[in-house]
């Protein structure tokens, strides 16, 4: 198999923050892109993610750890020789050069003369859909044109590696979703790795292959979208793609790929997941939509929070001692229980999910 | 969350700054050839200037201080000096906030001619105001011999050297009080009438609390410039009213006393680098704000029209002050001979332009050399300090900005001191009055470049470097077009500085570098007012006229290039 396009290995980054004490942004990260794939790092506010994408266009320096694109090691080479392409959140276009010479830019660093830049420039601009506005400064354009500009920038120098940091969060929700198509359509068409940072689980679920969800400067979890949601490894990656109930229990019966898990105040037998942890706590993962209310049912409980989305409905029911979130669909059809109503409620513990509870996974 | 440590096997490296400046050779190499130079041309006259005050015949002692300190004469100048550098400072403020205020905060009419008529001042040569106030109050004056019929007027002295440092120093008050109001959201000021408060309120407890930081600095940097001003003191403080930097000159020139000098301009320097590090301590802490796109709208409701029609009044009066003045000026320059014959003639013109042909043709050459040069110095300094992580970075920002702390005496002394001998020997070349205006000069250049930088995001030149741009040429497409605003001040700035500068530029001319501003002094030295007033004219025309150019320059070269990149 040929080197990755992107090897991020045991890359750590310490700040000094004002005061003198370190700030551990980036923490042992360690993770590998393949050629054409599109990866996306998720995680909260501050866990690290914009630094490792300036520690791989070389904006940062790491304090360990090493960087290596296509085969190449890059940890020392400066930003203008990694031949990385960024998209930034604020999309830095050039205010003083209008969209072509925007575009251009890279070019005119790498030499490339009179009809060969033209071609390439207006093919740019094609692929992003902006033909025609070559000659418009920056600030005559649109949120969305802006960002497609700053695309069109950075890909047409046929950078080995794209990376974006937020590039969507400065529009509004339509045209977030509009771009998205565009974006991933783009990517494949020049079949370019790409590196996406995102906080946004929905972004990133609909634009990865792959997702890596950090926290705290740790990665969390590497993992396609759909395992991710199904088969979240850590309490943290659970709670943060997607909802859920999160259940504390016990494991009192291993049977084979099925465990017996004592709730509060319930029974539940859920998958098996490796071997049982020694003081057999876990947690176990219910997401809503696996929660279902009806009129009757063996197990009670009562409604205490009604909330109408229009094509759904939440809820929040007490089954025991438990609060759990439900969602009720297509309340056209099925219609919504009011709150203190008294509902049967039937949990999916067979497609529940266990997580250890003891941090990192 | 804890450091992990790296893998066994597989040792985390550390790594510095040092590493990554090896990749990008440039930066290193222009950091430390500034720094090189700053040294040369701030510090060592700066170590010279002390060495040699505390060096009298040639042993260390401080012989040369306790001598000065025991003069009465002298005593009475350091009083008089601090005074005149007080009470100028708090006027010029009070006067400056005033006039900023009705300009930026009022709707009043003529905005526009006001704003220029306080301009006027700063782009002449320092001690304008006093030849106009001499041709006004002077023996022989218009106003006091010709309108009031005055005999033993003496305008020479604490009254009148207060009157000419007003006026020429209230309108930088002005200018950086503006600033400061503009800043200053006036959305503010409606919200918290809104809110219920009187407008008195409003300005006691909005404006004035958010503006005090720039009210201070203000007054301080007119306390530095009054305290270095020679022009002034030269021409109007007389003989009774003795002033520092006049001393230390006469010192020097009168009787080549070099110690007693450099002492001197060493008392004059202390009171400077104090004002000057409480202004740095104010100016650090203040939070550059980034513009937004949404200017502030208001009403500017926060003002009663009486409020305003008294502001305008004496705005109008300030500001008829200035067109007296420069009349004055203008008739002094076409006058027969001012005082005794008041017939128009352009003989005094005539006389500038041939005799003085020479100076004027040194002078432009000398500012249009250190202007561009000056200009870029700061523009670059600007973007290695915002931009650029390296060893001994907050050195050389402070020894850049040093040098405005300086008064020109100090410098102009230190520069004698220390250029007079080999490898070093510049005196008496244009070299040396180059290389004092660029660095004198550069620091405004530098800190209105470090303002623009902080407010564009970094981000735009990392998009550069990212598309493969090193260094220099991410300076040179991206820095420089965005800081153009910052630039063309700095040009501004350095050439109507080195066309205007008296303090430090009067040790250094020669023979064969004369400037303008020293002819003058000169003139009204020998009491041709009117050639003197010629000068001052001649040279302010050369002033806008660059001004003009220069604006136009930069308009032209960076609207987008294309084609031609490299
Ligand atoms: N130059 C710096 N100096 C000190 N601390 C820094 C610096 N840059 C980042 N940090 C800290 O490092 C941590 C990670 O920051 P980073 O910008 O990578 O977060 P992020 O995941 O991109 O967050 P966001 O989603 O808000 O953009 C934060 O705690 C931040 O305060
Ligand atoms: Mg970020």
């Amino acid at each position: 198999m040929s080197a990755p396009a992107l090897l991020i290995d045991r890359l750590t980054k310490v700040f000094a923050d004002p005061a003198g004490a370190a700030v551990v942004a980036v923490d042992d990260v360690t993770l590998a892109v393949a050629a054409g794939e599109f990866v996306s790092l998720l995680g909260p506010s501050g866990c690290g993610k914009t630094t490792l994408l300036r520690i791989v266009a070389g904006f940062e320096t790491p304090t360990a750890g090493e960087v290596v694109i296509a085969g190449e090691r890059v940890t020392e080479l400066p930003p203008n020789r990694r031949d990385t392409a960024m998209v930034f959140q604020s999309y830095a276009l050039f205010p003083h050069l209008d969209v072509f010479e925007n575009v251009a830019f890279g070019l005119r660093v790498r030499g490339v003369a009179a009809p060969s830049l033209g071609a390439r420039v207006a093919e740019a601009l094609a692929l992003v859909g902006l033909t025609g506005l070559e000659r418009r400064s920056p600030d005559q354009l649109s949120g969305g044109q802006q960002q497609r500009v700053a695309l069109a920038r950075a890909v047409v120098t046929r950078p080995r590696l794209l990376l974006l940091d937020e590039p969507l969060s400065n529009l509004d929700a339509k045209l977030r979703e509009q771009m998205r198509v565009e974006l991933r359509r783009i990517q494949r068409e020049l079949g370019i790795t790409a590196v996406y940072v995102t906080h946004d689980q929905v972004e990133a679920m609909t634009l990865a292959d792959r997702i890596v969800v950090m926290n705290r400067g740790r990665v969390q979890q590497v993992a396609p979208p759909a395992e991710l949601y199904a088969r979240p490894a850590t309490p943290f990656v659970a709670e943060f793609v997607g909802k859920v109930n999160l259940l504390e229990g016990r494991v009192t019966v291993a049977d084979g790929d099925r465990w017996r898990v004592a709730l509060a105040g319930l029974e539940a037998v859920v998958p098996a997941r490796g071997p049982v942890p020694p003081d057999g706590r876990v947690g176990v993962v219910v997401r809503p939509e696996t929660v279902h209310l009806r009129r009757d049912g063996p197990l009670r409980g009562v409604v205490r929070r009604t909330t109408y989305l229009g094509s759904q409905v939440e809820y929040e029911v007490e089954v025991g001692d438990l609060r759990l979130q439900a969602i009720g669909q297509s309340p056209l059809e099925e219609g919504i229980f009011a709150e203190g109503e008294r509902v049967g409620v039937t949990i999916g513990f067979d497609v529940a999910h266990v997580v250890p509870l003891d941090g990192v996974g | 969350m804890i450091a992990h440590g790296a893998a066994p096997g597989h040792p985390a490296r550390p790594r510095g700054a040092w590493r990554r400046l090896a990749a990008d050779p440039a930066v290193l190499a222009a950091a430390l050839a500034i720094q090189v130079l700053l040294l040369v041309f701030i510090v060592w006259p700066l170590v010279r200037v002390v060495v040699v005050s505390l060096t009298p015949g040639g042993l260390w002692s401080t012989a040369a201080y306790a001598e000065q300190l025991r003069s009465w004469y002298i005593q009475r100048a350091v009083v008089n000096s601090l005074l005149v550098g007080v009470l100028t400072a708090g006027v010029s403020v009070v006067l400056g906030f005033a006039y900023a205020y009705t300009l930026v905060r009022t709707a009043v009419p003529l905005r526009r001619l006001l704003h220029l008529l306080a301009i006027l001042p700063i782009v002449s040569p320092p001690f304008v105001s006093s030849i106009a106030i001499i041709l006004l109050f002077g023996r022989g004056g218009i106003i006091t011999s010709g309108v009031l019929g005055l005999q033993d007027f003496n305008i020479y002295g604490f009254k009148g050297l207060l009157l000419a440092q007003v006026m020429t120093f209230a309108p930088v008050a002005y200018l950086i009080l503006r600033g400061v109001l503009e800043g200053i959201d006036p959305t503010l000021e409606d919200a918290a009438l809104n809110l219920g408060a009187g407008r008195l309120t409003v300005f006691r407890r909005v404006l004035l609390p958010l503006a005090t930081p720039g009210i201070a600095s203000a007054f301080l940097v007119v306390f530095i410039e009054s305290l270095a001003d020679f022009g002034n003191p030269l021409l109007l403080a007389g003989s009774a009213f003795p002033i520092l930097s006049v001393q230390a000159y006469l010192q020097i020139t009168g009787m080549f006393n070099l110690p007693a000098g450099a002492a001197l301009s060493v008392l004059l320097l202390a009171p400077s680098i104090a004002a000057f590090l409480i202004y740095r301590a104010i100016v650090g802490r203040r939070r550059y704000v980034t513009i937004t796109g949404k200017p502030g709208r208001s009403s500017l409701k926060a003002t009663s029209p009486l409020t305003t029609g008294l502001l305008f009044a004496t705005t109008a009066l300030m500001a008829g002050l200035v067109v007296l003045f420069y009349a004055v000026i203008a008739a002094g320059a076409l006058a027969r001979t001012w005082g005794v014959d008041n017939r128009p003639s352009l003989d005094a013109l005539r006389y500038v332009l041939s005799v003085g042909g020479e100076t004027i043709r040194d002078t432009l050459t000398i500012a249009v050399t250190a202007t561009p040069v000056s200009g870029l110095l700061g523009m670059v300094v600007a973007f290695l300090v915002v931009r650029r992580r390296f060893p001994g970075r907050g050195v050389l920002e402070m020894t850049s900005l040093l040098n405005f702390a300086l008064p020109g005496t100090v410098v102009g002394i230190g520069y004698i001191l220390a250029f007079n001998q080999r490898p070093l020997l510049l005196t008496g070349t244009m070299l040396i009055l180059v290389a004092c205006f660029v660095f004198r000069y550069v620091p405004v250049g530098i800190q209105s470049g470090i303002a623009v930088l902080r407010q564009i995001d970094p981000a735009i030149e990392e998009a550069a470097q990212n598309l493969g741009a090193s260094s220099a040429l991410t300076f040179r497409r991206v820095t420089l077009p965005l800081v153009r605003p910052a630039f063309f001040s700095a040009l501004v700035f350095a050439f109507v500085r080195a066309m205007t500068a008296i303090s430090a530029a009067v040790f250094l001319v020669s023979a064969n570098w004369n400037l303008m501003t020293v002819q003058i002094l000169s003139e009204v030295g020998s009491g041709r007012y009117n050639a003197a007033a010629a000068y001052s004219m001649v040279l302010l025309a050369i002033v806008v006229a660059a001004i003009a150019a220069i604006g136009l320059l930069l308009r032209r070269g960076y609207s987008p290039v294309q084609g031609r990149f490299l």
